[in-house]
């Protein structure tokens, strides 16, 4: 690939090496075990404000391709938003040993310890990631080891549902307890059978981190330099500005290696740091590559993708609090456990609505006193933001399917929560 | 060079049953946004995925081009699938057949400075039209496909898809209304042709900005009349996505979800008699087009729900296995490096012979719906949300003033059942529907005909 320097000025190449295994399961057997064992190759080649971002899996056409890339970047109109790729010199090296993890057998401890919790079935997953990872650059040769393992167990009892989705890096592999995920997701779903109905209004809901990683997941975007010049996000013009209250923080953290996303160099080779993103309510700025940087008078953030910012593992501090405690305070509200399917109405405001799901349960007088089946929350990120209360100790490493993205989270008492249900 | 034959030559003696399917996909996209050019991709992606069925089922993906480093993956295939677990499958076979689809204005045909020149037409449209965001995206793709097994069957395939989408938002006096559109189609460029983009997207920003002055809806009861854009994603949400045997047997549990279908219950009744709703993956054209699915079945009309009663289900070759039924050509993958799903194509519900007009005039007080922005629908497919994009009042059988982002929410039965007319025209929307983990997007149409609905509450 040393050729690709004669047709393009700048250029960024991300190559991802290794194997993927996947377990699936329901109904307590296992489904599918799968493994995927190619490489995949990502080029960013720039001549002059002409851009071409090509993605193949064999260098095998090396050469046709870089006739196709020349030709391309021929003929591109410019692109005035791109500034370079960073020209900084960084040194970042570390490759280590792959993973061995048995995650056919974890997927049978997950479904154990769903049936002990009390659950009819489960379903779920496992997977293990053991990929290398290369970003190659005019100034910049960086190799990282990534290994991670995700652990989702859904366990029903009756028409009930419970989950757990965590995520598991290299410094937490050896604590996972697929065990003990099930049996949490099946206490929930066993947690109680008596249904309860609300009318539509404003509640006091406590989110515990999945819900809060699904809702947080969807509007990082939002942060991106991107979605900002773009003039479609509900925190532009806000930087600098309460955009929550002031028990949120809210920072990426890619260098956590409890986590899968877990990511110490960028797509255009810049070493990788926390970003604070929202400090006590206040928002601290938005998410960088070099040329959304310089555009904009900043830095990279070291979150490139080169156009596209992007976070790595979005951490919310938790607080002082504990949920139990958040509930057992509550005289009327609601938990939800998670939710999924989050649409926008409404981008430029944040205002949206997601579908709890696996457990969500009124609370009356400090007590779960029934399951709430048919409910939205139909409101804004801001809103929501801005009307957290407090913020459990406890954190978790939260990933699910395309609803969380990796991400570390708490509970949250978030008051005045607009709940909306079908008629 | 091709090893599917070597591949299940290897698997032969080794499995019950196993299949491969090799694909190769080149593609090309391209963007705007607010008025300059946003960039362009190049993709290239080939590989096999094998699948291996004895005492469990297992699969490798993988793309590598020598035979000697293939036969140790399919050594750990066959040790993988000895474990126990799950391994009914439809063995069905001795299908050999071709297939293609590329249209008349072949992709390969077609310069990047007229797919250039075509998104920066629609991003002018737009901004002449009142769009201050504007993003705009135009996709080809090619696909070369063969799929093969141990029962005989060698299906060949190839074909492109078209792919246009945009936002826009649009702003006044500190409001805000934003519109999505996709469009799609399983053939050549001839595609861009078949439609008045100007005029579609150019109405469509128009009546955006009309919006942003509507008023809102007072809460109530209404005879609701929706327009085929909402038909369509209601036919895929709460008819297509239930009726997906996987998702009834709780394969597709912890993420995409399950189904408020019970098969053991038999027929179950979801709506009226004018309730007809099928999927068709063989309508030429179509963006989720297939004359064999990416199990080697033939594609074909299924009606999910028949006269107001569940009908025939969505079946791949597993999920038929464990129904009892044969495959029926709903086997569908994103790429060649996921597994095949129970999967819809083109779900729609089936036109009747009122024109929409005459849906209307008999209406006191009531909403026509045209169109919508947000939706959802919980993970049995149930409890369902639509907001309005582009709606109106209708009084004394006249469309008169435009409300602003009317909200339907509902579940399945209580709008199936509230139908009691089926306009007698039929739309096509394109979309991409996600499955799966890791989660595959496929590409599909939903349509329908206008919809009259009976006393809705809507808010």
């Amino acid at each position: 690939m040393n050729n690709l320097g004669k047709i393009c000025d700048e250029f960024a190449i991300n190559i991802i090496d290794g194997t993927t295994e996947e377990v699936r399961f329901s109904e307590n057997t296992i489904d599918l075990d799968s493994e995927w064992s190619n490489p995949s190759y990502s080029v960013f080649a720039a001549r002059g404000r002409k851009v071409v971002e090509t993605s193949f899996d064999s260098i095998e056409s090396w050469e046709d391709k870089i006739i196709e890339l020349s030709k391309m970047l021929e003929n591109a109109p410019e692109n005035p938003d791109f500034h370079g790729i960073n020209p900084v010199k960084f040194d970042y090296h570390n490759i280590q040993d792959y993973r061995n993890e048995d995650i056919h057998a974890m997927a049978g401890e997950m479904i154990r310890g769903a049936l002990d919790g009390g659950a009819d079935r489960a379903a779920g997953l496992a997977y293990l990631h053991n990929l290398r990872n290369r970003v190659i650059t005019p100034w910049n040769d960086q190799e990282y080891s990534e290994s991670s393992l995700e652990l989702v167990v859904r366990a029903f009892k009756g028409g009930n549902s419970g989950q757990e989705a965590l995520h598991y890096g290299m410094d937490s592999m050896g604590s996972a307890d697929p065990y003990g995920a099930g049996m949490s997701a099946a206490r929930t779903a066993a947690l109680t059978h008596k249904k309860a109905s609300i009318d539509e209004g404003k509640y006091d809901v406590v989110f515990s981190p999945y819900t809060m990683g699904a809702v947080i997941s969807y509007n990082m975007e939002f942060l991106s330099y991107y979605s900002i010049n773009a003039g479609l996000s509900p925190f532009l013009d806000r930087s600098g500005r309460m955009v929550a209250s002031k028990y949120v923080t809210i920072f990426d953290d890619p260098l956590d290696k409890k986590g899968a996303g877990f990511t110490p160099v960028d797509q255009e080779g810049t070493a990788t740091s926390r970003v604070n993103l929202i400090e006590n309510g206040i928002l601290k700025g938005y998410l960088h590559s070099y040329s959304t940087g310089r555009q904009s008078g900043n830095k990279s953030t070291g979150n490139a993708g080169i156009m596209h910012p992007m976070p790595w593992q979005i951490h919310m501090a938790g607080g002082g609090g504990n949920q139990d405690d958040m509930i057992a305070g509550m005289k009327r509200g609601i938990f939800i456990n998670n939710s999924w399917y989050t649409r926008f109405q409404d981008e430029s405001n944040g205002i949206f609505s997601t579908v709890p799901r696996d457990g969500v349960f009124l609370i009356e007088n400090g007590e779960v006193s029934g399951t709430l089946q048919g409910l939205r929350i139909s409101d804004s990120i801001l809103n929501i933001l801005m009307n957290v209360k407090e913020l459990s100790r406890e954190e978790k490493y939260v990933k699910w399917w395309d609803e969380i993205h990796s991400s570390i989270m708490p509970y949250a008492l978030v008051e005045n929560v607009n709940i909306s249900k079908g008629f | 060079m091709d090893y599917t034959g070597d591949i299940l030559e290897y698997l032969s003696g080794r499995a019950e049953f196993a299949d491969v399917r090799h694909m190769y996909s080149t593609g090309k996209s391209y963007s705007y946004r607010n008025g300059q050019f946003d960039g362009q991709d190049i993709s290239n992606s080939s590989g096999y995925a094998v699948r291996c069925v004895n005492n469990s089922i297992s699969m490798a993906f993988f793309n590598d081009k020598d035979l000697s480093s293939i036969r140790p993956k399919l050594s750990r295939l066959v040790e993988k699938s000895m474990k126990t677990g799950k391994h009914k499958i439809d063995m069905s076979g001795g299908i050999k057949k071709s297939w293609k689809e590329l249209g008349r204005k072949k992709v390969a045909d077609m310069p990047d400075s007229r797919k250039i020149e075509f998104i920066k037409d629609m991003d002018s449209i737009m901004g002449e039209n009142g769009a201050s965001i504007r993003f705009t995206n135009l996709s080809d793709d090619t696909v070369r496909e063969s799929y093969g097994n141990t029962s005989g069957t060698l299906i060949e395939g190839e074909y492109s898809r078209i792919y246009f989408v945009y936002m826009a938002g649009v702003r006044d006096s500190g409001s805000f209304e934003e519109s999505s559109e996709e469009y799609g189609s399983t053939s050549g460029y001839e595609y861009l042709d078949s439609l008045n983009f100007p005029d579609l997207v150019g109405n469509d920003i128009k009546k955006l900005k009309e919006s942003l002055h509507a008023g809102r809806l007072s809460p109530g009861r209404y005879d609701l009349v929706v327009g085929p854009s909402i038909s369509g994603i209601v036919a895929h949400e709460s008819g297509g996505h239930p009726m997906e045997y996987d998702r009834i047997i709780g394969r597709e549990a912890a993420q995409a979800g399950g189904s408020f279908i019970n098969a053991a219950d038999g027929k179950q009744r979801i709506g009226s008699e004018y309730v007809n709703l099928i999927d068709d993956p063989s309508i030429k054209g179509s963006f989720g087009y297939y004359e064999y699915d990416d199990e080697g079945i033939k594609s074909g009309k299924r009606y999910l729900y028949r006269n107001g009663y569940t009908d025939s289900y969505i079946l791949n070759r597993e999920s038929a296995a464990i129904s009892g039924l044969p495959a029926n050509g709903g086997g569908r993958s994103s790429e060649w490096d996921m597994e095949p799903l129970a999967r819809m194509s083109t779900t729609y519900i089936e036109p009747g012979k009122t024109s929409p007009e005459e849906l209307i005039e008999d209406i006191r007080q009531g909403i026509y719906m045209k169109n919508f922005t947000e939706w959802n629908i919980d993970d049995t497919r149930f409890y369902e949300k639509y907001v309005g994009k582009e709606a109106y009042l209708i009084e004394n059988g006249k469309i008169t003033s435009m409300v602003r982002r009317p909200v339907l929410e509902t579940n399945t039965v209580n709008f199936y059942s509230s139908v009691d007319g089926t306009g007698n025209d039929l739309v096509f929307h394109a979309g991409i529907c996600g499955k799966g983990d890791p989660e595959q997007g496929v590409p599909v149409w939903m349509g329908g005909p206008h919809l009259r609905l009976r006393n809705m509450y809507m808010k």
